[in-house]
């Protein structure tokens, strides 16, 4: 009996000591920006993800995101804005323009974004969003870029099984994508014992434009995945593991080479490339709060927020990290993307405000 | 026996995650700057201190520091002195060794530690504390003469006070306060120490003759600076991972305390910027501080940080920033930063010192 008592004591202690540890309830979060940051007017409910057109200059924001939380349908609005990068820095207000949706087919109502990504198709840019409708069903919206409005034009919804739990996708050629589906719970309740029992419930597939192809299954949250098209590169953040897989692309678009795992020691949410191919995230340090602030949207509970570089050598073996961006939650809560252009710097947040740096020197970053 | 076993294993495991906390274990440090980021020829073995001079633009520097390693004595102290006149750019970045002039100097048992200064008859004095080859303590009096430049030894002060000096500040014309970070001579009674959680840290006050005891039981004091224009004394408290405000008394022999920052990290000297804000060189993960400083010869390295502590005007909150964190690859084990002109100079305990440019103050 007194072994058994032992064994469980130590157990127990291993279980807390492992809840603490992912909780993150340790950590501590110091301040710091690479130049003076503004909040930028438009997208009070969020900014989760951010995808940036960098030949324009300007970047397509989701905002709106119901995620686990059927019940926020009615009082959360589901919207996409359009930031202009080469708006004047100074002292006026940054604004960032909600885009007007297009289409008869298009229901409104039962819209929140969540990922999103974009391709070039006949000169025009088309993008793809996830979206979860208000009883959390999903689907991945694609939309034209009409500059002239500027509005997007819905052109279709598509709607498959393997739509489990997406998060975010990558498009990697005229509608086809690669997407995440971060677990397969549909509820905040079961989300919970999903992580606490440790279960991989995340999956990657190919979506060929037809159809479907699982890519990867058994992961742990699957969540921000970007493509480099230069050096035909695929990055996945593995939310709950803290860390980012580095992958090449074949051919056939349906396989994918391991080329190396990056620990981040943080949670990162959406991956974005950047032109010299490094690889930035919006992270959430502690993610015991991340969970209080993201699972009460509407009050003044906020979690800290981090950005994370990944700069990869030449063969994506090793890679160096660095930290752009870190705050409390004071400035902005609860990041979760990040864009860069033109020595400036963009940081979404799930579901509170959007924020917008300088960077006076690339040394900061 | 069986109800025995459990609050042993409760207590072992406690006790794990108490060393495993206090050694910052589990900590990922993440690299950045506030701007471009040089190494500083010169102070190879290190930049214990600094002391910025700020009508002048210069800094002193401590290099060579001696601390509970009797058997390190083949490293030569020495006093550098940096320009932060010189131009940035291409050039290397130098800090310029200051001989040492005076007949009762003893060169082969100078390890500098700690620093300040104070301004006698229009020369600035500095007051450094001292190792000897065998640990032995004393705070060396130098003025410095720019014509040299060099260092003009004055005295040697010596007192039982002097328990484990580690860091000093000026409070007027030969007046110091001085903090002793601990009781124990050896690394292994150091380490003792620590592991027990035994507060043997003073500050006692050195009013030019005698000194007198300020406060005790604490837990490592290091770093201490003070701020002349509103009579504000901070002291870092190392093994607890945090920062007092005090009010010093108008005869300096006691202090009132104002507040108590949590920094949780473990910061080592303390720099006062004109602006009022304290900056302080931490190190982050303490394990891996442990390692490299026990070991300032060989090629380990520990991580650096350096934050900055902004007060309210009460002196009862704070906030508190990192313009600067590295893995300890590009700088290793720092003790100090000193901010001057939209420059940052990191020293280290004893491995070299970095500059960094500031590109804007909105990073700091």
């Amino acid at each position: 009996m007194g072994k058994i008592l032992v064994a469980v004591t130590i157990a127990l202690c291993a279980f807390a000591w492992k809840m603490y540890e992912s909780l993150d309830l340790r950590k501590t979060v110091y301040n710091h920006r690479p130049g003076i940051c503004r909040q930028v007017h438009g997208p009070v409910k969020g900014s989760e993800d951010i995808e940036l057109i960098r030949s324009e200059g300007i970047a397509f924001i989701t905002s709106g995101i119901l995620y686990l939380q059927p019940y926020r349908g009615d009082i959360v609005e589901g919207k996409m804005f359009l930031y202009d990068f080469n708006q004047k820095l100074g002292k006026d207000q940054l604004k960032a323009k909600e885009l007007p949706i297009k289409g008869a087919s298009f229901d409104q109502n039962n819209f929140h974004p969540h990922g999103l990504t974009h391709w070039v198709v006949n000169g025009v840019i088309r993008l793809y969003v996830i979206n979860h409708s208000d009883g959390f069903k999903h689907s991945v919206e694609v939309f034209d870029y009409d500059p002239s409005g500027p509005a997007l034009i819905h052109k279709k919804s598509i709607k498959h099984a393997s739509f489990i739990r997406p998060n975010d996708l990558a498009a990697i050629g005229p509608d086809q994508f690669i997407f995440t589906n971060d677990g397969v719970t549909q509820s905040e309740m079961g989300n919970l014992a999903e992580i606490l029992s440790g279960y991989k419930g995340g999956s990657v597939y190919y979506w060929d434009g037809e159809d479907s192809q699982v890519i990867f299954s058994a992961m742990a949250a699957p969540n921000g995945i970007a493509y480099d098209v230069k050096n035909n590169k695929l990055f996945i953040s593995e939310i709950n593991y803290r860390r980012v897989h580095a992958y090449t692309v074949e051919k056939d678009k349906k396989t994918l080479t391991h080329l190396s795992t990056v620990d981040l020691g943080t949670a990162c949410d959406n991956l974005f490339v950047d032109s010299d191919g490094s690889v930035s995230s919006g992270c959430h340090p502690v993610l015991h709060e991340a969970a209080k602030s993201i699972g009460d949207c509407e009050s003044d509970v906020t979690s800290p927020s981090q950005v994370i570089r990944i700069k990869f050598d030449k063969d994506y073996k090793t890679a160096a990290i660095s930290e752009p961006y870190a705050n409390d939650g004071k400035e902005v809560s609860g990041s979760s993307a990040v864009a860069f252009h033109n020595n400036q710097m963009l940081v979404g947040t799930v579901c509170k405000g959007l924020l917008h740096c300088e960077i006076p020197d690339p040394a900061v970053l | 026996m069986g109800k025995l076993i459990i609050p042993i294993v409760i207590g072992l495991c406690a006790f794990a995650w108490r060393i495993y906390e206090s050694m910052d274990m589990g900590r990922t440090i993440y690299n950045h700057r506030p701007g471009v980021c040089r190494q500083v020829h010169g102070p190879v073995k290190g930049s214990e201190d600094i002391e910025v001079i700020r009508s002048e633009g210069i800094a002193f520097v401590t290099s060579g520091l001696i601390y509970l390693q009797p058997t390190r004595a083949h490293v030569e102290g020495k006093m550098f002195l940096y320009d932060f006149n010189q131009k940035l750019g291409t050039g290397q970045l130098k800090a310029k060794e200051l001989p040492i002039k005076g007949s009762n100097f003893d060169q082969n048992n100078f390890h500098p530690h700690g620093l300040s200064h104070w301004v006698v008859n229009g020369v600035i004095r500095l007051y450094v504390i001292n190792h000897d080859d065998d640990f032995k303590h004393s705070i060396e009096v130098f003025d410095y003469d720019p014509s040299g430049p060099s260092l003009i030894h004055k005295k040697s002060l010596k007192h039982p006070s002097f328990i484990r000096p580690n860091n000093i500040v000026a409070v007027g014309a030969d007046q110091l306060i001085i903090t002793n970070d601990g009781v124990a001579q050896t690394e292994i009674g150091n380490f003792f120490e620590i592991l027990s959680g035994y507060k043997g840290g003073t500050v006692y006050f050195w009013d030019g003759k005698e000194s007198h005891q300020i406060l005790s039981g604490m837990g490592a004091p290091n770093g201490i600076a003070y701020d002349i224009k509103t009579n504000k004394l901070f002291i870092s408290e190392v093994n607890y991972r945090r920062i007092h405000a005090y009010d010093l008394a108008k005869d300096k022999k006691s202090v009132t305390l104002l507040s108590t920052v949590n920094l949780y990290s473990a910061c080592d000297n303390l720099f006062l910027d004109s602006d009022g804000s304290v900056y302080s060189g931490c190190h982050s993960v303490l394990i891996e501080t442990a390692k490299s400083i026990g070991d300032c010869d060989g090629e380990a390295t520990s991580p650096s940080q350096v934050l900055r502590i902004k007060f309210d005007s009460e002196y009862k909150i704070a906030s508190v920033s990192e313009p600067y964190s590295n893995d300890g690859k590009e700088v290793s084990g720092s003790s100090i930063a000193a901010l001057y002109n939209n420059q940052m100079l990191i020293g280290t305990v004893c491995k070299g010192l970095l500059h960094c440019e500031v590109t804007h103050p909105s990073v700091l």
